[in-house]
Protein backbone atom coordinates (compact mmCIF):
# COMPACT_ATOMS: atom_id res chain seq x y z
CA UNK A 1 0.00 0.00 0.00
CA UNK A 2 1.29 3.42 -0.90
CA UNK A 3 0.56 6.35 1.38
CA UNK A 4 0.83 10.06 0.84
CA UNK A 5 1.49 12.43 3.75
CA UNK A 6 -1.25 15.03 3.50
CA UNK A 7 -2.22 17.95 5.68
CA UNK A 8 -5.95 17.50 6.40
CA UNK A 9 -6.31 21.23 6.99
CA UNK A 10 -4.62 22.58 3.87
CA UNK A 11 -4.54 19.62 1.52
CA UNK A 12 -0.77 20.11 1.16
CA UNK A 13 1.11 16.95 0.30
CA UNK A 14 4.68 16.06 1.29
CA UNK A 15 7.10 15.55 -1.57
CA UNK A 16 9.59 12.71 -1.98
CA UNK A 17 12.75 13.73 -3.80
CA UNK A 18 15.55 11.32 -4.67
CA UNK A 19 13.82 8.69 -2.55
CA UNK A 20 13.91 10.91 0.53
CA UNK A 21 10.83 12.34 2.21
CA UNK A 22 11.00 16.15 2.12
CA UNK A 23 10.61 17.53 5.63
CA UNK A 24 10.80 21.00 7.09
CA UNK A 25 14.13 21.75 8.77
CA UNK A 26 13.13 25.19 10.01
CA UNK A 27 14.27 25.59 13.61
CA UNK A 28 11.63 26.29 16.20
CA UNK A 29 13.14 29.75 16.59
CA UNK A 30 12.76 30.45 12.87
CA UNK A 31 9.16 29.21 12.92
CA UNK A 32 8.43 31.48 15.85
CA UNK A 33 10.12 34.43 14.13
CA UNK A 34 8.05 33.91 10.99
CA UNK A 35 4.99 34.31 13.21
CA UNK A 36 6.36 37.42 14.90
CA UNK A 37 7.10 35.72 18.21
CA UNK A 38 10.87 36.06 18.43
CA UNK A 39 12.76 38.81 20.26
CA UNK A 40 16.16 40.13 21.33
CA UNK A 41 16.76 41.79 24.69
CA UNK A 42 19.90 43.94 24.74
CA UNK A 43 21.74 44.87 27.89
CA UNK A 44 24.57 47.41 28.08
CA UNK A 45 25.52 47.98 31.68
CA UNK A 46 28.52 48.62 33.90
CA UNK A 47 27.96 47.04 37.31
CA UNK A 48 29.87 48.98 39.91
CA UNK A 49 30.19 46.22 42.45
CA UNK A 50 30.98 42.54 42.16
CA UNK A 51 28.48 39.78 42.76
CA UNK A 52 25.47 41.89 41.87
CA UNK A 53 22.32 41.15 39.91
CA UNK A 54 22.57 43.19 36.73
CA UNK A 55 19.94 41.57 34.46
CA UNK A 56 16.39 40.41 35.12
CA UNK A 57 13.72 38.76 32.98
CA UNK A 58 10.25 37.54 34.01
CA UNK A 59 7.86 35.81 31.62
CA UNK A 60 4.45 37.47 31.84
CA UNK A 61 3.11 35.60 28.81
CA UNK A 62 0.88 32.54 29.01
CA UNK A 63 3.30 30.62 26.77
CA UNK A 64 6.73 29.24 27.59
CA UNK A 65 9.57 31.66 26.91
CA UNK A 66 12.51 29.80 25.31
CA UNK A 67 15.98 31.37 25.36
CA UNK A 68 17.99 29.87 22.50
CA UNK A 69 21.06 32.10 22.41
CA UNK A 70 23.02 34.48 24.62
CA UNK A 71 26.04 36.42 23.44
CA UNK A 72 28.11 39.30 24.63
CA UNK A 73 31.37 40.72 25.84
CA UNK A 74 32.89 42.31 28.92
CA UNK A 75 35.72 44.74 29.44
CA UNK A 76 37.33 42.56 32.08
CA UNK A 77 38.63 39.26 30.76
CA UNK A 78 37.96 37.66 34.15
CA UNK A 79 34.27 38.49 34.18
CA UNK A 80 31.98 35.54 34.90
CA UNK A 81 28.22 35.60 34.68
CA UNK A 82 25.92 33.38 36.69
CA UNK A 83 22.53 32.67 35.14
CA UNK A 84 19.88 31.86 37.73
CA UNK A 85 16.36 30.52 37.37
CA UNK A 86 13.31 30.68 39.61
CA UNK A 87 13.96 33.73 41.75
CA UNK A 88 11.08 34.39 44.13
CA UNK A 89 10.70 38.10 43.53
CA UNK A 90 11.52 40.88 41.05
CA UNK A 91 13.92 42.59 43.43
CA UNK A 92 14.42 46.18 42.31
CA UNK A 93 13.88 45.37 38.62
CA UNK A 94 10.67 47.35 38.31
CA UNK A 95 11.31 49.96 40.98
CA UNK A 96 14.88 50.89 40.12
CA UNK A 97 16.09 48.99 37.05
CA UNK A 98 16.42 50.37 33.56
CA UNK A 99 13.58 48.80 31.62
CA UNK A 100 14.53 46.80 28.53
CA UNK A 101 11.95 46.45 25.77
CA UNK A 102 12.81 43.37 23.70
CA UNK A 103 12.77 44.02 19.96
CA UNK A 104 10.81 41.88 17.54
CA UNK A 105 13.20 40.14 15.13
CA UNK A 106 10.69 40.23 12.27
CA UNK A 107 10.25 43.70 10.79
CA UNK A 108 6.68 42.87 9.76
CA UNK A 109 5.57 42.75 13.39
CA UNK A 110 5.46 45.42 16.04
CA UNK A 111 3.97 43.31 18.82
CA UNK A 112 6.03 43.34 21.97
CA UNK A 113 6.94 40.52 24.32
CA UNK A 114 4.90 40.19 27.49
CA UNK A 115 7.88 40.23 29.83
CA UNK A 116 9.35 42.29 32.61
CA UNK A 117 12.96 42.92 31.66
CA UNK A 118 15.51 45.27 33.18
CA UNK A 119 19.19 45.82 33.77
CA UNK A 120 21.04 48.10 36.11
CA UNK A 121 24.51 49.08 37.28
CA UNK A 122 23.20 48.93 40.82
CA UNK A 123 22.30 45.60 42.38
CA UNK A 124 18.78 44.54 41.39
CA UNK A 125 18.77 42.51 44.62
CA UNK A 126 16.67 39.64 43.34
CA UNK A 127 15.78 37.01 45.93
CA UNK A 128 16.48 33.32 45.45
CA UNK A 129 17.12 31.38 42.26
CA UNK A 130 19.25 28.41 41.41
CA UNK A 131 22.23 28.51 39.10
CA UNK A 132 21.33 27.11 35.71
CA UNK A 133 24.48 28.08 33.84
CA UNK A 134 27.83 29.77 34.30
CA UNK A 135 29.00 31.90 31.41
CA UNK A 136 32.33 33.51 30.68
CA UNK A 137 32.58 35.65 27.62
CA UNK A 138 35.96 35.56 25.98
CA UNK A 139 39.16 35.57 28.03
CA UNK A 140 40.21 38.46 25.83
CA UNK A 141 38.62 41.64 27.05
CA UNK A 142 35.84 42.95 24.79
CA UNK A 143 35.85 39.81 22.65
CA UNK A 144 32.36 38.66 21.70
CA UNK A 145 31.37 35.10 22.56
CA UNK A 146 28.16 33.29 21.60
CA UNK A 147 26.38 30.57 23.53
CA UNK A 148 23.70 28.47 21.86
CA UNK A 149 21.26 26.47 23.96
CA UNK A 150 20.02 23.54 21.88
CA UNK A 151 17.59 22.57 24.63
CA UNK A 152 16.69 26.17 25.29
CA UNK A 153 16.45 27.74 28.71
CA UNK A 154 12.74 27.69 29.37
CA UNK A 155 10.89 30.24 31.46
CA UNK A 156 7.37 29.04 32.11
CA UNK A 157 4.63 31.59 32.71
CA UNK A 158 5.48 33.83 35.64
CA UNK A 159 8.99 32.40 36.04
CA UNK A 160 12.12 34.49 36.39
CA UNK A 161 15.72 34.49 35.19
CA UNK A 162 18.42 36.81 36.41
CA UNK A 163 22.16 37.21 35.92
CA UNK A 164 24.82 38.34 38.31
CA UNK A 165 28.42 39.26 37.69
CA UNK A 166 31.59 38.11 39.41
CA UNK A 167 33.34 41.46 39.13
CA UNK A 168 32.58 45.02 38.16
CA UNK A 169 32.96 46.48 34.70
CA UNK A 170 31.16 46.84 31.38
CA UNK A 171 28.95 44.01 30.17
CA UNK A 172 27.20 43.94 26.80
CA UNK A 173 24.78 41.06 26.50
CA UNK A 174 22.19 40.04 23.89
CA UNK A 175 19.52 37.52 24.94
CA UNK A 176 17.49 35.92 22.15
CA UNK A 177 14.21 34.17 22.88
CA UNK A 178 10.87 33.12 21.45
CA UNK A 179 7.50 32.08 22.80
CA UNK A 180 6.62 28.45 22.25
CA UNK A 181 3.15 27.94 20.77
CA UNK B 1 0.47 -4.44 6.16
CA UNK B 2 3.33 -2.55 4.56
CA UNK B 3 3.02 1.08 3.66
CA UNK B 4 5.20 3.10 1.29
CA UNK B 5 5.50 6.86 1.45
CA UNK B 6 4.88 8.22 -2.02
CA UNK B 7 5.62 11.66 -3.44
CA UNK B 8 2.51 13.74 -2.87
CA UNK B 9 3.22 15.92 -5.87
CA UNK B 10 3.13 13.19 -8.43
CA UNK B 11 6.68 12.19 -9.40
CA UNK B 12 6.07 8.56 -8.48
CA UNK B 13 9.09 8.55 -6.16
CA UNK B 14 8.91 6.56 -2.96
CA UNK B 15 10.81 7.27 0.27
CA UNK B 16 13.58 4.77 0.85
CA UNK B 17 14.47 2.94 4.04
CA UNK B 18 18.20 2.27 4.31
CA UNK B 19 19.73 0.51 7.28
CA UNK B 20 16.32 0.50 8.99
CA UNK B 21 16.09 4.27 8.75
CA UNK B 22 13.55 6.26 6.79
CA UNK B 23 15.34 8.61 4.41
CA UNK B 24 14.29 12.22 4.85
CA UNK B 25 15.80 15.43 3.53
CA UNK B 26 18.05 17.31 5.92
CA UNK B 27 18.64 20.33 3.74
CA UNK B 28 18.37 23.54 5.72
CA UNK B 29 15.83 26.15 4.73
CA UNK B 30 18.73 28.29 3.47
CA UNK B 31 20.02 25.44 1.32
CA UNK B 32 16.56 24.74 -0.08
CA UNK B 33 16.38 28.40 -1.06
CA UNK B 34 19.84 28.20 -2.60
CA UNK B 35 18.88 25.14 -4.66
CA UNK B 36 16.05 27.13 -6.20
CA UNK B 37 18.41 30.09 -6.74
CA UNK B 38 17.14 32.36 -3.99
CA UNK B 39 20.13 32.59 -1.59
CA UNK B 40 22.56 35.50 -1.74
CA UNK B 41 25.58 37.18 -0.21
CA UNK B 42 26.00 40.89 0.27
CA UNK B 43 29.63 41.90 0.51
CA UNK B 44 30.58 45.19 2.10
CA UNK B 45 34.26 45.29 1.24
CA UNK B 46 36.68 47.74 2.83
CA UNK B 47 34.15 50.26 4.05
CA UNK B 48 35.51 52.81 6.50
CA UNK B 49 32.72 54.36 8.56
CA UNK B 50 33.90 57.88 9.09
CA UNK B 51 33.18 58.20 12.76
CA UNK B 52 31.03 57.47 15.77
CA UNK B 53 27.37 56.57 15.35
CA UNK B 54 27.47 56.72 11.56
CA UNK B 55 25.00 54.73 9.48
CA UNK B 56 27.28 52.88 7.09
CA UNK B 57 25.14 50.01 5.77
CA UNK B 58 21.57 49.97 4.46
CA UNK B 59 19.20 47.51 2.84
CA UNK B 60 15.53 47.50 1.91
CA UNK B 61 13.45 44.54 0.85
CA UNK B 62 11.41 45.44 -2.25
CA UNK B 63 10.38 41.85 -2.85
CA UNK B 64 6.97 40.41 -1.99
CA UNK B 65 8.66 37.66 0.06
CA UNK B 66 10.45 37.74 3.40
CA UNK B 67 14.20 38.36 3.32
CA UNK B 68 15.75 36.10 5.97
CA UNK B 69 19.27 36.89 7.22
CA UNK B 70 20.83 33.76 8.68
CA UNK B 71 24.50 34.70 8.96
CA UNK B 72 26.76 37.74 9.22
CA UNK B 73 30.53 37.47 9.34
CA UNK B 74 33.53 39.69 8.87
CA UNK B 75 36.48 41.47 10.38
CA UNK B 76 37.65 44.99 11.02
CA UNK B 77 40.71 47.02 11.76
CA UNK B 78 39.61 48.60 15.01
CA UNK B 79 39.32 46.16 17.86
CA UNK B 80 36.84 48.50 19.52
CA UNK B 81 34.40 48.50 16.62
CA UNK B 82 30.79 47.61 17.37
CA UNK B 83 27.73 47.58 15.13
CA UNK B 84 24.17 48.38 16.05
CA UNK B 85 21.74 46.55 13.79
CA UNK B 86 18.40 48.32 13.45
CA UNK B 87 15.11 47.18 11.91
CA UNK B 88 12.26 49.28 10.62
CA UNK B 89 13.82 52.61 9.65
CA UNK B 90 11.38 55.04 8.08
CA UNK B 91 13.55 56.32 5.24
CA UNK B 92 16.67 55.61 3.19
CA UNK B 93 18.55 58.57 4.61
CA UNK B 94 20.73 60.33 2.08
CA UNK B 95 20.36 57.39 -0.31
CA UNK B 96 23.83 58.37 -1.49
CA UNK B 97 25.75 55.23 -0.64
CA UNK B 98 27.78 52.94 -2.87
CA UNK B 99 25.41 50.39 -4.37
CA UNK B 100 26.03 46.76 -3.45
CA UNK B 101 24.69 44.10 -5.78
CA UNK B 102 24.01 40.80 -4.00
CA UNK B 103 25.74 37.72 -5.36
CA UNK B 104 23.71 34.59 -5.99
CA UNK B 105 25.13 31.63 -4.01
CA UNK B 106 24.09 29.21 -6.75
CA UNK B 107 26.33 29.42 -9.80
CA UNK B 108 23.53 27.93 -11.84
CA UNK B 109 21.14 30.76 -11.15
CA UNK B 110 21.13 34.25 -12.58
CA UNK B 111 18.45 35.56 -10.25
CA UNK B 112 18.84 38.78 -8.34
CA UNK B 113 16.73 39.75 -5.35
CA UNK B 114 14.58 42.85 -5.48
CA UNK B 115 16.37 44.84 -2.82
CA UNK B 116 18.23 48.09 -2.39
CA UNK B 117 21.58 47.84 -0.66
CA UNK B 118 24.30 50.40 -0.07
CA UNK B 119 27.28 51.09 2.15
CA UNK B 120 29.24 54.27 2.58
CA UNK B 121 32.07 55.92 4.46
CA UNK B 122 29.88 58.97 4.86
CA UNK B 123 26.95 58.87 7.25
CA UNK B 124 23.81 57.63 5.45
CA UNK B 125 21.77 59.50 8.08
CA UNK B 126 18.86 57.08 8.20
CA UNK B 127 15.80 57.91 10.29
CA UNK B 128 14.32 55.61 12.93
CA UNK B 129 14.67 51.88 13.43
CA UNK B 130 14.71 49.64 16.49
CA UNK B 131 17.93 48.15 17.80
CA UNK B 132 17.57 44.41 17.25
CA UNK B 133 21.13 43.34 18.02
CA UNK B 134 24.62 44.63 18.68
CA UNK B 135 27.47 42.84 16.95
CA UNK B 136 31.21 42.78 17.26
CA UNK B 137 33.71 41.06 15.09
CA UNK B 138 36.87 39.80 16.72
CA UNK B 139 38.73 41.85 19.28
CA UNK B 140 41.91 40.77 17.56
CA UNK B 141 42.52 43.06 14.60
CA UNK B 142 41.58 41.50 11.26
CA UNK B 143 40.41 38.27 12.89
CA UNK B 144 37.32 36.80 11.21
CA UNK B 145 34.19 36.23 13.32
CA UNK B 146 30.93 34.56 12.32
CA UNK B 147 27.47 35.20 13.77
CA UNK B 148 24.66 32.76 13.06
CA UNK B 149 21.00 33.59 13.59
CA UNK B 150 19.02 30.41 14.26
CA UNK B 151 15.77 32.38 14.18
CA UNK B 152 16.88 34.52 11.28
CA UNK B 153 16.50 38.26 11.24
CA UNK B 154 13.46 38.71 9.07
CA UNK B 155 13.12 41.70 6.79
CA UNK B 156 9.49 41.72 5.66
CA UNK B 157 8.50 43.20 2.30
CA UNK B 158 8.99 46.97 2.09
CA UNK B 159 10.94 47.20 5.35
CA UNK B 160 14.49 48.29 6.07
CA UNK B 161 17.60 47.24 8.00
CA UNK B 162 20.62 49.40 8.62
CA UNK B 163 23.81 49.34 10.67
CA UNK B 164 25.44 52.01 12.72
CA UNK B 165 29.14 51.88 13.58
CA UNK B 166 30.59 52.79 16.94
CA UNK B 167 33.68 54.30 15.36
CA UNK B 168 35.92 54.67 12.36
CA UNK B 169 38.08 51.98 10.74
CA UNK B 170 37.88 49.64 7.79
CA UNK B 171 35.21 46.93 7.92
CA UNK B 172 34.83 43.83 5.78
CA UNK B 173 31.44 42.16 6.08
CA UNK B 174 29.54 39.32 4.42
CA UNK B 175 25.79 39.20 5.01
CA UNK B 176 24.02 36.02 3.95
CA UNK B 177 20.27 35.81 3.31
CA UNK B 178 17.59 34.02 1.37
CA UNK B 179 14.17 34.94 0.06
CA UNK B 180 11.18 32.87 1.11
Amino acid sequence: MKVICEDPKTGGKAAVRNNALAVSTASEALKANLKGNCYSALCDVTPAVLGKDFFFLRNADERDLVIFKIEGWADDASQEITVELNATDDGQAIAAGDAIIPINMNSAFDNTAAVVCASDATDLAVTGGVTASLLAFDATALQIRTFDFPAGIILATGKRLHCNCSIQGLINMNVYFYFRE
Amino acid sequence: MNAFIEDGVGSGGVAAVIGNELQVTTETEAMKANIRGDAYTIIADSVDPGGAAEDWFYMMNNDSRNLIIYRIDGWCVSTDEEFNVLLGATDAGTDAGDVITPVNNNAGSGKLPRIECTSDATNLAITGGDLVTTLKFDHVTLQHTTHLFPSGIILAPNTRLHMEAKGAGIVHMNLYFYMD
